[in-house]
């Protein structure tokens, strides 16, 4: 069974770069969405192993997604991707129920040992 | 008994003592006296008597001797002459009567014979003698003589003496007690004299006093004694008493030198103020000039530090005068009409922003009607409540902090209000809550370290409390949060909003329903609802609320968004199939972004949007807009005054600063420019003022410094308002100092208005638009506006553009590469869909530009910024950090915005070329 991974980050960029990353991989599946109100009725329907959420979006930001997040999908693990180097934000993440913040911009190596770490 | 005598004066026990021994001695005198001479008195009787007896037996010894009875009666009888005598007899051989003699004898009478012989003389009621009477024949025959006599005359005698001795005792008595009375004055009157001079010192305290001596015996030395104890206690006294005026003085003079000490206390802090404050305007101002221009991350952190720090050195700064305003008395309560839902509002603004940093929930909440004005102080009160929130702020990381106004008293004109900041933040130690209110004290010392601030904002909310006579409560629990609450009156004005209280007015009586899985959302909404004279029911479970809708009609409804089990939309399509609710109002809320819910809830009808937390006046307006659609009213909005309205208004206004500090003109003078001025005139004093003044065709307004060298401000406006022209001129005052009166100092020189060092740039621009919104140029001479003014229009900077750039800093492919670990493909794959992006991006911007939305800007400047720092773009995703940054700031600087884009756009050639070098490297 691979684990699912839901990637919500706005930025293309990212998208590309988890797709890519996990492109041949049996032992991963990756869905990758714009939004999060989109995400929002996807993960009502279906339980991710992972969630890498960026921090920064228009509409709903990550930040105010997580605690939604997590009472929606109870088992996910959450990744909280962004670009602020702010240590206070990412200590209020992880409070909120992330296991992790990757810091924009990241190296795949950076991504896979975070989604590593999760699964762990 | 003694008790009695202990407490009796001297005069009484001494008379008494005198009279006891005398009355004694006299008794006992007479006594003896008495009893002697009653019995010489008694043997004389008795020796007579038996003198007698002898007489009479001689006598009638002759008749006996011839036993001649009644010769021996006649010589009883001779008895008759001594009256005393009752009774005269002789007997033979004691038995039977041989003659006789009775005085006064009655025939009746019996004679008793019953005598006692033994004794010769004895008493028996009356004198009885003995005398034998021997015949000289016979031997054996015997007779005797008896002779009885009464004691009348004897008893009579004792008598008539004790009477005499008694009367003579008595005499003797009275003249004793005279004597005595007399003599106790001896002994008790200079012990009185001495006792009346005792109490004449006790009362006046007069020590000098001096007792006379009367003699030389023990009294007397006991007023010697008294005397020297006086005289002891006197001079002591004059000793304590010098010593007292002594040290008076010194007081005197310590306290004169603590008055002069607090004086130049105040008036150093006024300098200090003055002399902080002037550098500190340097500081800020140029801090925000050196933010608006483009700066490495790095050194946007340095140059934000040193904003943030010499804001957080301003704010210690104002603590300190506010506590040595207080320290001196000189803080002084406004009394002016307020709204304090203006005010609470106000709060939320400034504190939204915290919240949401922070990831905490943050809610005002009042009970106050929102049409009242209050009177009091709104500035201050204004500051406890940011002091409280602040704390609360600081102190809480996760959780919530909370404003509830209760009202609590509500007697005629006098409103009690209690403002209750609540959190759940680290809490405070019971222990520690009473130090808090200390100057310089915080929960811990540790606290400071950790959590900053000097320590004086519990002082002042305290002290500012108590100076609007409140009181402030605090409770809390350690790792639980704090509650802190302040309790303060305040006077209700008869003025009323009337704007919001037609509006209420037209809102009564009407019901609303709120349907929230908080229950302290739904608990605000309700308030919300209630101030507004709403009922409002609450649901807390979405799937509730159908069967709600059923039993009440509510004409009003007002949903939360997300909900668990079902949401505010799905909640919303099942209401509206039913008839009733078909045209109800509703109102969606969300605490996430408004144009999100907007999109979701395309196909259904919501009436209005409400984005958490709301404020009150907020709420009024959505709730009345909503319910209220064919009420029209005519509100007028004041908004901010916006720059671009400004610009044009200021082009072609003259103004004339003076200021003698070269940073200070050179930040005063570029935020003129930026405001839109294009005629500023500098002085750098108080008699350059006067020159130039006079010199200018025309002039709007005038910023006046109040310290310069040569000429003050004070006496440069002085001067002013001398000259005809100038007695309406806008002054406008910039001082550094912040102690009270120099408002006052600044008007009564002559100046319009006042603004404190160091310049709000905001605060700056109202005073400058309220007093320039009238077209009046003055002039030092005749009115001569024929010079009129040309625009001269900034000169646009140069882009940045032209500047060649060296390749590395444009383009880093190991940059790149580290990102995607090293696969060029990955790199290739990437960079191809930002070229692809690239003109999309391009499109947006000009849209965004065309329309102006800054916002739009600033998230295509995000996006870009981290695609370009992925792919090794550095100039790109700097310029795009600043296009962000830009974009998202409260003062927008849209040349420079616009410049910034401008030069993305001419990047494109250069972008595609290394993209089609990485492209053949991909290969």
């Amino acid at each position: 069974m691979p684990k699912k991974i839901l990637v919500i980050d706005d930025d293309e960029f990212i998208r590309i770069m988890v797709e890519d990353c996990y492109e041949n991989r049996d032992d991963f599946s990756v869905t990758t969405i714009k939004s999060a109100s989109q995400a929002m009725s996807i993960i009502a329907k279906e339980a991710f192993d992972i969630i890498l959420l960026d921090g920064f979006m228009p509409g709903i930001t990550g930040f105010k997604f997580i605690s939604y997040c997590k009472k929606i999908s109870k088992v996910s693990k959450i990744i909280m991707i962004s670009g602020n180097e702010d240590l206070k934000i990412a200590i209020q993440a992880i409070r909120d129920g992330a296991c992790d913040y990757v810091l924009k911009p990241f190296t795949i190596n950076e991504l896979k040992e975070a989604v590593d770490r999760a699964i762990k | 008994m003694k008790r009695i005598i202990v407490n009796l004066s001297i005069e009484k026990k001494m008379v008494t003592m005198i009279m006891l021994v005398t009355t004694s001695i006299m008794l006992l005198s007479t006594g003896l006296v008495l009893y002697t001479v009653i019995t010489e008195r008694h043997s004389d009787i008795q020796k007579n008597l038996i003198a007698l007896g002898n007489i009479m037996g001689e006598n009638i010894k002759t008749s006996v001797n011839f036993d001649d009875d009644l010769t021996a009666a006649d010589i009883l009888e001779t008895l008759e002459l001594n009256k005393n005598i009752t009774k005269a007899m002789v007997l033979n051989n004691k038995q039977d009567i041989f003659a006789k003699y009775v005085r006064n004898e009655k025939k009746s009478d019996t004679i008793n014979l019953q005598y006692d012989f033994k004794n010769k003389c004895y008493i028996k009621d009356d004198f009885i003698i003995f005398q034998k009477i021997i015949k000289d024949d016979e031997i054996n025959e015997e007779k005797i003589l008896i002779i009885e006599r009464n004691t009348e005359d004897l008893k009579q005698f004792i008598q008539q003496i004790i009477k005499n001795s008694l009367m003579l005792l008595s005499l003797l008595l009275g003249i004793a007690f005279i004597i005595a009375k007399r003599l106790h004055l001896y002994i008790s009157t200079p012990i009185l004299n001495l006792l009346k001079t005792m109490k004449k010192v006790s009362k006046t305290n007069n020590y000098s006093l001096e007792h006379k001596k009367e003699g030389n015996d023990e009294i007397g030395e006991l007023v010697d004694g008294f005397n020297i104890m006086l005289n002891k206690v006197n001079n002591v006294n004059k000793e304590l008493e010098s010593k007292v005026i002594a040290r008076t003085k010194a007081y005197q003079i310590a306290a004169e030198d603590a008055l002069a000490a607090s004086k130049a206390k105040s008036e150093f802090l006024a300098n200090m103020s003055h002399e902080i404050r002037t550098p500190m305007n340097g500081i800020i101002g140029m801090g925000n000039f050196l933010l608006k221009t483009q700066l490495t991350p790095k050194q946007q952190r340095y140059a934000d530090s040193i904003d943030e720090s010499a804001r957080t050195l301003l704010q210690i700064l104002n603590d300190i005068l506010d506590v040595s305003k207080m320290e001196v008395g000189k803080m002084e309560l406004e009394h002016t009409e307020f709204k304090l839902c203006d005010l609470l509002d106000g709060l939320q603004d400034m504190f939204s922003l915290k919240a949401n940093d922070k990831g905490i929930g943050f809610e005002i909440y009042s009970e106050v009607e929102l049409d009242s004005y209050l009177l009091g102080d709104p500035l201050r009160l204004r500051q406890i409540l940011i002091n409280l929130l602040g704390n609360a702020f600081k102190f809480t990381s996760k959780g919530f902090v909370h404003l509830r106004v209760v009202v609590k008293e509500d007697i005629d004109n006098n409103l009690k209000l209690k403002f209750i900041v609540k959190d759940t933040g680290i809490g405070i130690a019971p222990s520690k809550i009473q130090s808090l209110f200390e100057s310089f004290s915080q929960a811990d010392y540790s606290t400071t370290r950790n959590y900053g601030g000097t320590g004086l904002g519990l002082t002042i909310t305290l002290q500012l409390t108590e100076l609007m006579n409140g009181v402030i409560e605090v409770t809390s629990e350690e790792g639980e949060g704090s509650e802190f609450a302040a309790i303060i009156s305040f006077e209700k004005s008869t003025k009323k909003d009337t704007r919001v209280m037609n509006r209420i007015q037209s809102l009564k009586g009407k019901k609303a329903l709120v349907v929230d899985d908080n229950s302290t959302n739904a608990e605000i909404f309700q308030t919300m609802f209630n101030n507004l004279k709403i009922d409002a029911d609450v649901i807390l479970d979405s799937t509730q609320a159908i069967e709600q809708i059923s039993f009440t009609k509510y004409d009003i409804l007002l949903i939360d968004w997300i909900m668990p089990n079902m949401n505010g939309i799905s909640l919303i399509k099942k209401l509206q199939k039913d008839e009733n609710y078909k045209n109800t109002p509703i109102i969606l809320a969300t605490a996430f972004d408004i144009d999100e819910v907007k999109k979701e809830s395309k196909d259904i009808r919501v009436d209005a949007f409400m984005e958490k937390p709301i404020k009150q006046s907020m709420f009024l307006e959505t709730v009345t807009e909503v319910l209220l659609k064919d009420v029209k009213y005519t509100d007028v909005k004041t908004d901010k005054i916006n720059i671009k309205l400004s610009n044009a208004m200021f082009h072609e206004k003259h103004i004339l600063v003076a200021e003698d500090n070269r940073i200070n003109q050179e930040l005063i003078m570029e935020l003129l420019e930026e405001f839109g001025f294009n005629h500023i005139t500098l002085a750098i004093n108080g008699e350059d003022v006067i020159n130039k003044i006079e010199n200018m065709p025309r002039v709007d307004i005038v910023l006046m410094d109040c310290q310069m060298p040569k000429m003050s401000g004070y006496d440069a406006t002085r001067a002013i308002r001398q000259m005809p022209n100038f007695l309406k001129l806008p002054i406008i005052a910039m001082t550094a100092n912040a102690m009270s009166g120099d408002r006052e100092k600044c008007l009564a020189a002559g100046m319009t208005d006042y603004a404190t060092k160091p310049i709000e740039p905001d605060f700056l621009l109202g005073l400058l638009s309220k007093y320039l919104a009238f077209n009046i140029g003055y002039n030092a001479g005749q009115a001569d506006y024929s010079t009129t003014p040309k625009l001269k229009l900034k000169e646009v900077k140069k882009s940045e553009t032209e500047k060649k750039n060296d390749d590395k800093e444009f383009f880093d492919i190991t940059v790149g590469l580290k990102y995607v670990s090293d696969s060029y493909r990955l790199l290739n794959k990437l960079s191809l869909t930002f070229k692809n992006q690239f003109d999309e991006y391009v499109t947006q911007f000009n849209e965004a530009r065309r329309q102006e939305d800054f916002v739009s800007i600033s998230e295509i400047g995000h996006s870009i910024k981290s695609a370009s720092g992925t792919l090794g773009f550095i100039a790109i995703n700097k310029l795009a950090f600043e296009i962000e940054k830009k974009g998202k700031a409260d003062s927008i600087n849209k040349e420079e915005l616009f410049s910034l884009i401008d030069t993305f756009i001419n990047y494109r050639e250069q972008v595609f070329e290394k993209i089609e070098e990485i492209n053949k490297l991909g290969k």
